[in-house]
Formats: C-alpha cells, structure tokens, sequence
C-alpha cells in the first residue's frame, strides 16, 4: 500500500475514534478530508452533482447519528466509501422510479482549470465514465483515484476480487474505445 | 497470469485511459453550503440528543427519588416496628439488604445513610436506656442510711 493511502486510511481512523465521543470537531475534520474524495466517488455514480452530495451528505450524517459506527469497523474509510455508495444506488433507484435523467451539467465544478479546452477535455471524459454502467464506473474509479488494488476495491464492494478484476477490464476496454478516437482527433486535450 | 500480475500488468492503452481519468479527479468539488448544513444540522442533533440524554437522566434521577422514597416509607415502617422491639440486628439486616437490592449506584449512600440513622437511633436509646437506668435509680428505695 503507498504511504500516503497508508496515512489517509489512518487519518480516517482517527477521526473515527474522535467521532465516537461526539467531537464535532472531528466530524469536521473528517469532512475536510474525505468530502472530495467520496463525492467524485458518489458523483461517478448518480452522474450529477447534486445527487452526488446527497448521497455524501447523508451518509455523513449516519456517521454522526451513530457516532460509534465507524470507529466500530476494521477499516472505516472502506466503510465510508460503501455507505456513501449504498446512498448514491439508493438514489439512483429512486430517481430510476422518478423517471430523473442524470445531468453532469449541474457539475458547478467542472473544469476547474481556466483553459476552456481543457473544461471541454474534461467534459467529454466525465460523459464517457457516467456513461459506463454504475458497477463498472465504480471499479474504475476505486482503482485510478483511491489506489486501491482489486483486492481492497473486492473489500469494499463486497464482491470478489475476479468480478473486479473482470468489471475493471470491461470498463477500461469501453473507455478506450471511446476515448481513444477523440484524443486522435484532438477533442480530448490532455497537454499539461 | 495471476492477479497480482494482471492488477500491475496494464498496458499502453490502459496507462492512456488511466491519464485521462485522473486528469479529472479534482474537477468535482462539495459546495461550501454542503459543509455548512451537515456540520450546523450534526450541531443540531448532538444537541438535541445531549438535552435528551440530560432529560432522561432528569427522568431517571426523579424515578430513582420517587422509587427510593416509597422505599423509605416502608422500610421506616418496618424500622419502626422493629425499632419497638428494640432489635438492632433487623435493622442492620434490613438496611443491608436495601442496599445491595438495587439501585445500584445509590446503594452504598443509601446504605450508609440508613447506618448513620441507625447508629443515631442506637445512641439515642443508649441515652434512653440511661435515662431509664436513672429513673430505675430515682425510683429505687432509697438506700438505708449507714
């Protein structure tokens, strides 16, 4: 495991342990450092911002109703990262029902580089990943922005490694073929 | 291929796609109104919850008072009697037995409190029985002068 995952993870812990005496501070603490992490996670699924922060939001105040809950876990940022997924799918059902279309465009975020090429770049790569099926964009994400290996991503979704692994290639397979042609003909700008 | 090797073994194509997608990782970020209503609406609820807490350690403490009192009611009515028949070891036994029945926490005061009282009730028929040891003597014939 890197050592700054390594460190992350443990700082995740410790908050948790704060948390179980009802620290508000350490609640906030835990906000300022998982909040982006588990809502470009959350964001991959429901494919918008706002979903995206409700399922954030409310899986952060589970954490705060049951303070215990995660200092109670062997791995509690795994933990959160499964209740902030179990939120974004509740959504997602929901909004399923509702008959809502997912809209990137309510991303206030997006593109957080000044260059309008790159706001288009980046454009056109969130529409490709949302466009994958939920459990494949997941597996994608897991892997390239938490580093986490099969067997963790295994962990956190609670199925086996070889079904990541066999999701992983698929998303990666799709994400080539649909990525690939625009980086050639220059849609995609990926130039620092 | 093991999976160890697969999970390392990328090639090419998949290193391009893995740019790609990290060169998006920082694009989401929470709005300031998402920090704002979870951590005001956790101050909220932990504070509810402490004044729900202190509101049913309030409601504890009163039954405890209530339960305690109907204790003492009848205990001091066997005290009473027993205290008639002038026997000290029921007393004992009694306060004893109130004490490690329950309540737990306020057993020992309880019990100590009872003993104190006890220990009082004790002195003051030590003074009794002086006084009737005095009154015995008063009565007594007077003793025949030498």
């Amino acid at each position: 495991m890197p050592h700054h995952k390594h460190n992350f993870a443990e700082t995740v812990e410790l908050y948790a342990k704060r948390i179980s005496s009802n620290d508000i501070d350490a609640l906030s603490g835990l906000y300022d450092v998982t909040s982006q992490r588990l809502l470009r996670f959350a964001v991959s699924l429901t494919g918008n911002q706002h979903d995206g922060e409700d399922a954030v939001q409310s899986a952060l105040t589970k954490v705060a109703t049951n303070p215990n809950r995660l200092n109670q876990v062997d791995q509690a940022w795994p933990y959160l990262l499964r209740m902030t997924r179990n939120e974004a799918l509740n959504i997602i059902r929901k909004r399923k029902r509702l008959s809502f279309a997912p809209n990137l465009s309510d991303i206030t975020t997006l593109g957080s580089s000044n260059r309008l090429a790159d706001q288009e770049s980046n454009q056109v790569i969130w529409n490709v990943l949302i466009s994958l099926p939920a459990r494949q964009s997941e597996v994608v994400v897991l892997k390239i922005w938490e580093e986490m290996t099969f067997s963790e991503i295994a962990g956190v979704l609670e199925i086996s490694t070889a079904t990541v692994a066999s999701r992983y290639r698929y998303a990666m397979d799709k994400l080539f073929q649909q990525l690939s042609p625009q980086q050639k003909t220059g849609e995609i700008d990926v130039t620092p | 291929m093991s999976l160890h090797d697969f999970d390392n073994d990328f090639d090419a194509d998949d290193h391009g796609i893995e740019l790609l997608i990290r060169s998006i990782q920082n694009d989401v970020t929470p709005k300031k109104s998402l920090r704002a209503n979870l951590i005001d609406g956790v101050k909220q609820s932990w504070s509810d919850l402490e004044a729900e807490r202190k509101l049913s350690g309030f409601a504890i403490t009163l039954t405890l008072m209530l339960l305690f009192n109907s204790k003492v009611v009848s205990i001091t009515e066997h005290w009473g009697e027993s205290l008639k028949r002038q026997s000290s070891q029921q007393i004992h036994e009694l306060t004893i037995e109130f004490a490690e029945g329950g309540f737990e926490a306020a057993a020992w005061s309880i019990h100590d409190g009872f003993d104190l009282f006890r220990k009082k009730q004790v002195a003051s028929f030590s003074i009794l029985d002086a006084k009737s040891a005095v009154r015995s003597d008063f009565n007594r014939p007077p003793l025949a002068a030498d």
